[in-house]
Parts: C-alpha cells; structure tokens; sequence
C-alpha cells in the first residue's frame, strides 16, 4: 500500500482527492443516522475551508493515510453527483455496452459492414476470398428467393384456397432459416447494428408505394400480354447482370449513385404510358434498392419486414376474395385486384431482388430500356394472363440464380471453388434439381455452414492478428466517436486501461465492474440452467469483498444499493445474473464520467494507437524484408535492428506529443503529425546510406583505381568485398617484396663482378658469399 | 515497492491459468504482498495485480492478471487470454487431477495468446511433500516435451515464488533483445516506456544518437 500512497501524491488530479477527502466526519456520521442534507452542508463548508490555504491541505493529508476512507469518500461523492442524471442516461448507454467494436465475432465481422471490407480483403491476400464471398451470395439468394416464393405464392392464393396452407408453411420457413443462421444474441446485435438503416427503410417504403399507386391509377382493366419470346429474352438478361451482381456485392453503394437517371425514366415512360404491369414491377424495386447501399443489410431488415406484411396481405387478400365471390365478378375485374397484390407486395418487400433489379438498371441502360417498353406496346393485344406469366418468371429466376452460384462456386469445374466433398456437392445438387420442379431456398445452408467453419477454423484466428484487422481497430478509434465499451471488451485495449487505472488509484473500483460483469456472463450462459446454491456463493464471495459492513476492499456504496444486492443475493432459487446491474452500472457511469476521458487524452492511449499504426507500418516494410534476406542474414539482421530504433524514437515522439495536447481535435491532428514525423524519420536514413556509399567509393579510389567500377552498384556488398581487397593486399606486398629482393641480388652481383674482375684465383672465394 | 508509478521501463502482461483450488490467487497475493492468504475466496472471473521488479538492470512493472479456476468460469476468462506476453500455469503436486488437467489448459493458452508468449509451469503447494501426488520428474519431464520452463512453489512459504515470476519475465526480456518478440505489436502484451513527459524528453535523445551511430 505504500506504492499505492505515493500514487496518490502523484496523480495530475491530487486537489481534487484531497477536496474529496474532506468530506470523510459527515459521511461517518450519515451512517450512524444523520440526515443527507446535513452531511451535504457539512461537506460544503469543508470545501470551502479546503481552498483557504496550503496550510488546511497539508492538514487534510492526514485523513488520506487509509486507503479505506479515501475510497469511500470517493464514491460516495461521485455517486451522489451521478444519481441526479436519471435513468435516461442509463438507457442511452445500454445498447452499447455488450460488446466492443475492436472485436468481433465471425458472424459480427460478416454483417458489419464497416468490418467486412477488411474481412474481405483479408481473405483476398490469402487466396481464399471465394469463401466470403460464396458466404455473401448465398446469403443473398437465400433471401431474394424466400422473396419471390412468396410473392408467387400471394398471386396463386387469387385461385385456390388450399394455397393459403403452402403459404403458411412457407411464411415459417424463413423464421426457422433466420434462426439458423445465428444465435440469439448475434440476431441482437444485428438488430442494433440495422437500427439505423431500418428508420430509413420504413421511410423509404413510402415513396415506392406513392409511385406504384400513381402507375396503377393509369392502368386500363383490359387484360395485358407478352410475347412468347419475351420472357426468355429477358431471362437471359437477368442472368448476365445476376453474374456481374455476384461479382461486386460490395460496392452496392455506386451502383445506388449510378441509378438515378434510369429512375427518372422509369417514372416518365410509366406515367406516359398505359402498358403492361412488367415495368412499373421493376422501377418501385429500382427506387427500394436505391436507397441502400448495403444489399445485405436490407435484406436482413427485409426478410422480418416481409413477414409482417405477409400477414396484411393474407388478411386483405381473404377479404377481397370473400367480396369477388359475393358479387360474382367475372374475369377481367378479378385480375385488377391480383396485379394490385402483386406490385403491392413486390414494392413493400425490401429483397436482394431489389438489389439484383437495381443491377439490370445500371447495366441495361436507358435506351435499352426504353426499346423494352416500346416492344411490350406493341404485344399488348396478347391474350396471355399477366399474372401468370410473372410467376413464372419468378420461379425461372430464381433457377437461374441458383445455378450460376453453384457453377461459380460449387461445381468440379468451377472457376471461384469453395473445394466442397461430393457428398454436400450431391446435396446440393438434388435441392436444386428436385422433382417438382422448383429449387429449395435453403439448398445452400449446409455448403454456407461449411464455409463459415472453414473460415473460422483457418482463417479468422490470422485476420485478428492480420494487418487488415489493425486497419479496422485504427479506423474505429480514431472515428472521433470511441465508446467505453469499445475499450472494456477488447483484450488488448484493456490491458492498456488498466495500467491507466492504476495510475489513477482507481484499481479497485474497475475490479469489482470486472468481477460484477464475470459473474453476469457466466450465469447468463448458462440459460437459466445453473445452480442457485453456487451461484449464491459466488455472490457472496463479491458482497463480503465490496458490500459488507466489513468488506476488504468497500467502495462506499450506500445502504440502498447494499440492501437491494442484499435482497437480490438471498432470493429464493438463487440470484439472477443481474444480480449486481444496479452497482455494476453506477461503476460503470463513474468510470465513463470521470477515467475515460481522461483516459482518451492521456499517453497509454496514443502509445496503443501507435502501436497499432506501427504494425501496419511494419507490414508495409515487410516486402523489403525479404529483399534482404536474399541477399545476407547479417546484413538482414542490421537492417531489422536499425528499423526497430527508428520506431522506438517513433512511440518515444509520439508520447511526447501525445503530452502536449488536451484538446481531442488537436489529438486527432497530432496523429497526422505522427505520420510526418515519420516521414521526416526516414530522410536520415537515406543520407546516411548514401554518406556512407560515398566514403566507400572515395577510399577505393585512393588505394586502387582499377576496383572502382565493381563496387559502387552493390552498397550491401561494400563490407565483404573491402575485406577481401584487405587480403588481396597482404599478397601483393609479398611478392613486391620478392620482386624487390630479386633486383637486389642483381644489383649486388654486378657490383661484385666488377670490383673482383682484375683478380681471377679470387672468383671461388666471391661466389661462396653472394650465396649466403 | 519504493519504486515511483513511472519508474519504470516496460510492462508486461501476466495471466495465472489452472484448475480451481491449486493455489492461483494465492501465488499472486504471495509475491504482490509477500504474505500467505489462508483464507482465500474462489476468484470471480478475472483479479488483478501488480508489481515492479528488475531484469537485467531494467525496471519490469508486472500487470498480472489471475482468473477463476472453475469450469463455468472458463468461456468468461478465455477473453482475458490475449495480448499476455507470458502465461502461469499451475496444478497442485497433491492433486492429480489438476495435474492432468494441464494438457487442456495449455491447448487453450496455445490457441488464445501470441506464439511467443511464454508459458511457465509451475506445481504449487511444495511444503506439502507427505501428500505428494504427482513427482517432479513427471512433471519436468511435461514441461520438456512442450517447451515449458518449470518450478514447484510454494505460495504458503514463499518458496520459488519470486524466481518463477522472475524467470518468466527474464525469459520475455531475453525475446524481446533477441527481436523474436515484436515490441511495437499491440497484442505483444508488452508495453514499452509509457513514461512521463519529462522522461520521454531524455529518451528522445538516445535514440537519435544511437541513429547516428548507425
């Protein structure tokens, strides 16, 4: 506990500790009874007498010597002030605290579209982006084709009432899919993630109804026709643009720009005009589309949607029967009412059909589509039924659909294969083909389940530790909007939260939220399904450490709260996983309006954002890297070395500047400094390789001018190649040497030739000595 | 424990790992308070402690994370597991079962911390040697086979507490030298000098120098 005192002394915010300890006689006397209102007052003089002098705060040190105290009177100050901000704030806060948004679950990641672009291209560096993407697709097709049965089904219940059984049968279907396809909580998350999106769905829907029901006002009774050879012509269209639709699910959102003319168009030639049902069928789905940028995420808000008004029209299409059978109408007035349902319906379902239509806008272009509506002019005299003929075409779509995706991803010759066995393959294949004729919506759970596993087993683990992922994180946090939860539920970001807590001596209020929040997971996972006794312990174990008149490590909560988590604990049957939410969510408040803050201006923060933008920068080295490995491991090894200092005066700049700044907008611009600063950092580097070029290319010149040429292309290789010159020199002074020797011993023996020439019994003598 | 909060070089991230009951908030009350806690209460979820030692002539702050034992706690605590930069698993030598029950803890330390993360093992509870259930050897041997370093403590004496601590954090230190261990991650489950400003302007210049050096 001394570590703890000096923190105290040293923590930026030590007045207001000490005003906060002052306060310590008022609030022992609330609890042998006094009134709130007195100890109010109390504490108001003492803060008062706090600011007098130095004098008092050295005084009101001593109270500070026990940690309990301190502590209390913290909370108890900070709760006061906090319980005043109502429940509102409470609410507000609640749908983001579960879960942070610097981790994710794969299904999270799948239906984020912030997150998925990293996702995908993640999966695209490691040659496996048919995955996600089959995974896109499938799920789009899942969707539109529940879309399309059941508009198919609403114009069949105009003939028969046994219709209506298929049609319930079907309506649960997707219910069932739905649910299959994620857990509880993620279907919560995901209603959260779209709570946006849905707002602006409903409102869209509007416009799309105004603009069907002014094309319906235009429409003659007379029954309307199409060519034979029309549907066939436009099938074939509808699978080229499924395929480029397939292609590119991300980038939706140009695709929504890009349609606006053909919306306008549609418009016109409708209102102009008196034909058949097919366009306006299209442009009211043209407009849905439009309006989102992510297909997936409307088709996730859709297919609910779509149940609901499933409903409506059951109910209104029972009505409208019952009153055909009263007055015995005869055809031509039933088919009105079935084109009615039909666009209705269309227009109102908000579906990856929309989406696809949306696509043969952008593709057909105007002219094509105006020579469309001209040639429906001009057949109009069929006598074909409508109604028939779009079922039909909705069936035939959703073949099509089916069998471009599996010849795509699924076949043995597929070019995008997600390398599936050939039992799921033959499963397939026999949903798609089934005997009646129509393809199962469903026939690609079971490959998308495989998928999702091959995913989560191979690949997610190395996307959370992939540079994608970072690039996400830093996105995230540096959006201007981070939330505490975005910090308390990522492992990496918390470890860095808690150093701060400490610091701030604020350790023991975040252990408890800690334990409060553990104990409220484990008990809620296990559905209901735990022992009361045991987790009644488990309660008892947080009460006697945080609540009890004798707690170890009391927080100051007052007798209210203790009471409430008293009664919670000994409820009969055991405590409930929300056993602690009052407290825990108070905490939770006091570290979101007091630490956070500080916590997003302070150093640990911007050292974990550099550390982040680090590692992506390190990536970016990475193919240098391996340049360097071809050429020497020592000089691999210096290079590595040298690029680690440089980063280590990186984060050692960054937390100087991260010091400096209080403002969060300053905060924001100092990232982009940081940016700077490495570029500034990398210049020195490039001087020094290019001084050190330079010295090396000078001393080979001095020594041997010949060698020149062979070293200035290859700086790296400088260090071996002076070595070996070392060498080379050592021999060649050897055999100067010898040369030299040589020349001596002929120097010497015309010397001794000529001084000895005059005396001949002399030569035997001279010879004797020239050899020694 | 004289050490100043920023008197410090690095930190690193610690979690304590293993079955219930083998001694896991104990060995970490025994080396943060140098005290044995008799009575200790089952660990609800995640606690925390922490502690500034010296590797090598630099200042180590240990941000040490211990966690529930129990069965029904392990889904909550896995999400603790990441980012640790070494990993404490203990089993108690007079209980078997927490002894085999480690090839489980260590797939889930493998599969949720960074491949450098060290892993030490260590059997608790050395003073009771009458009751000894599992033989050094035996687990020595365990720890060999999967590259774990290995001591028997004791939280209630104190007997290897420290080296253990002490010994995981040289071993990270060592990585971080040897460049295996990549200081700039964010998941590293290290932190390298979160000083104040006053320090951070003495660290700037150093490495500016030893760039020159370069």
């Amino acid at each position: 506990m001394p570590l703890f005192k000096r923190k105290s002394g040293n923590v930026s915010n030590s007045w207001f500790h000490f005003a906060k300890a002052k306060p310590l006689p008022p609030d022992r006397r609330s609890w042998a009874g006094d009134t709130p209102s007195l100890s109010n007052g109390k504490a108001s003089a003492n803060g008062s007498t706090t600011r007098n002098g130095r004098c008092n705060e050295e005084a009101g040190f001593s109270p500070d010597r026990s940690n309990r105290p301190q502590s209390l009177l913290l909370n108890s100050e900070l709760i006061k002030e906090l319980a005043d901000s109502g429940v509102s704030n409470s609410q507000i806060e609640s749908p983001m605290r579960t879960s942070s948004r610097l981790s994710k679950t794969l299904l999270e990641i799948l239906h984020d579209k912030e997150a998925l672009p990293s996702f995908i291209s993640f999966m695209e560096s490691q040659n496996a982006g048919q995955y996600v993407r089959f995974w896109l697709d499938a799920k789009s097709f899942q969707t539109a084709a529940w879309t399309r049965i059941r508009t198919h089904s609403l114009n069949a219940l105009a003939k028969s009432s046994l219709t209506e059984v298929s049609l319930a049968g079907s309506t649960s279907s997707p219910s069932r899919s739905l649910s299959s396809s994620s857990s509880p909580a993620e279907v919560f998350t995901e209603a959260e993630t779209t709570l946006a999106p849905a707002t602006s769905n409903a409102t869209s829907i509007l416009s799309p109804s105004f603009l069907s029901s002014s094309a319906m006002t235009d429409k003659t009774p007379a029954g309307e026709t199409n060519p034979t050879c029309r549907p066939l012509a436009s099938d074939t269209c509808n699978r080229l643009h499924d395929n480029q639709c397939q292609v590119n699910p991300p980038s939706s959102l140009p695709s929504a720009f890009s349609s606006t003319p053909p919306l306008t168009t549609t418009t016109t030639a409708t209102s102009l005009s008196s034909t058949s049902s097919s366009p306006s069928y299209s442009s009211p789905c043209a407009a849905d589309s439009r309006l989102f940028p992510s297909a997936d995420m409307v088709e996730e808000q859709g297919l609910p949607g779509s149940l609901t008004s499933d409903k409506d029209r059951t109910l209104i299409n029972s009505s409208n029967k019952h009153t055909d059978s009263d007055k015995s109408s005869h055809l031509g007035a039933s088919q009105l009412p079935d084109t009615q349902l039909s666009n209705s319906s269309v227009v109102n379902d908000a579906s990856g059909a929309t989406a696809k239509d949306n696509c043969q806008d952008v593709k057909l272009g105007q002219i094509t589509k105006d020579d469309g509506k001209k040639e429906e002019c001009t057949d109009n005299s069929s006598s074909d039924r409508q109604v028939n003929k779009l079922g039909t075409k909705l069936l035939s779509s959703i073949e099509k659909d089916a069998v471009s995706i599996y010849v795509k991803y699924i076949s043995l010759d597929a070019t995008h294969s997600i390398k599936i066995n050939d039992a799921l393959r033959n499963e397939t294949t026999s949903k798609i083909c089934q005997e009646v004729g129509k393809v199962d919506p469903e026939c690609f759970v079971a490959c998308q389940d495989y998928v999702l596993e091959v995913m989560k087993r191979d690949y997610y683990t190395d996307f959370l530790h992939s540079v994608y992922h970072c690039k996400h994180q830093i996105d995230v946090l540096t959006s201007g909007k981070v939330y505490l939860a975005d910090i308390l539920h990522n492992d990496t970001a918390i470890f860095y939260f808690m150093e701060f807590m400490e610091q701030e001596g604020a350790v023991p209020l975040f252990q408890f939220w800690m334990a409060a929040e553990n104990f409220q997971q484990h008990l809620s996972l296990a559905m209901g399904c735990y022992d009361g006794l045991q987790a009644q312990e488990d309660a008892m174990v947080l009460y006697d450490k945080y609540f009890s008149l004798q707690a170890t490590e009391p927080l100051g909560f007052d007798d209210t709260i203790r009471l409430e988590v008293e009664s919670n604990i000994c409820r009969e049957g055991g405590p409930l996983p929300d056993c602690f939410a009052k407290p825990k969510n108070l905490v939770l408040r006091v570290i979101e309006k007091i630490h956070f803050p500080s916590f997003l201006q302070g150093d640990l923060y911007y050292k974990y954002l550099s550390e982040l933008i680090n590692t992506v920068q390190l990536a970016h080295d990475l193919p240098q890297k391996v340049r360097r490995r071809l050429g020497s491991d020592a000089s691999s090894e210096h290079s590595i070395g040298s690029q680690s200092t440089g980063t280590e005066s990186i984060s050692s700049r960054n937390t100087l500047l991260a010091a400096d700044t209080s403002h969060f907008k300053k905060a924001f611009n100092k990232i982009d400094v940081d940016m700077r600063i490495d570029t500034i950092l990398l210049n020195p580097d490039a001087l020094w390789k290019r001084n050190n070029t330079g010295k090396m290319s000078f001393g080979r010149i001095n020594n041997l001018g010949q060698f020149v040429s062979e070293y200035d292309p290859e700086p790296e290789h400088d260090k071996k190649k002076g070595s070996m010159f070392f060498r080379k020199r050592k021999d060649r002074e050897k055999e100067q040497e010898d040369m030299a020797v040589q020349i001596a011993e002929m120097i010497i023996k015309d010397v001794t030739a000529i001084t000895q020439g005059s005396s001949v019994p002399s030569n035997p003598c001279s010879a004797p000595e020239q050899t020694t | 424990m004289a050490a100043g909060p920023y008197n410090y070089s690095y930190i690193f991230k610690y979690i304590i790992i293993g079955d219930m009951g083998v001694g896991k908030s104990c060995l970490l009350h025994q080396f943060t308070e140098k005290k044995f806690m008799a009575d200790c209460p089952h660990t609800i979820g995640v606690e925390f402690g922490t502690r500034i030692i010296e590797v090598a002539g630099q200042k180590i702050k240990l941000q040490i994370w211990d966690t529930a034992g129990q069965e029904r706690f392990r889904a909550v605590t896995r999400s603790y597991y990441r980012g640790a930069a070494g990993a404490l698993m203990v089993y108690d030598i007079t209980r078997r079962s927490t002894y085999n029950h480690l090839s489980s803890w260590l797939t889930d330390a493998r599969n949720l911390t960074n491949p450098n993360t060290v892993i030490f093992l260590i059997g608790n509870k050395s003073d009771l040697e009458g009751q000894r259930d599992v033989t050094y050897e035996e687990a020595k041997q365990f720890a060999e086979e999967n590259g774990l370093m290995f001591l028997e403590c004791s939280a209630k004496t104190g007997e290897n507490v420290e080296d253990a601590f002490l010994d995981t954090a040289k071993k990270i230190y060592q990585n971080i030298q040897d460049g295996s261990l990549d200081l700039n991650a964010a998941e590293s489950g290290v932190q390298h000098k979160p000083s104040a400003p006053r320090n951070a302007l003495n660290t700037d210049q150093a490495p500016s120098k030893e760039g020159c050096g370069c």
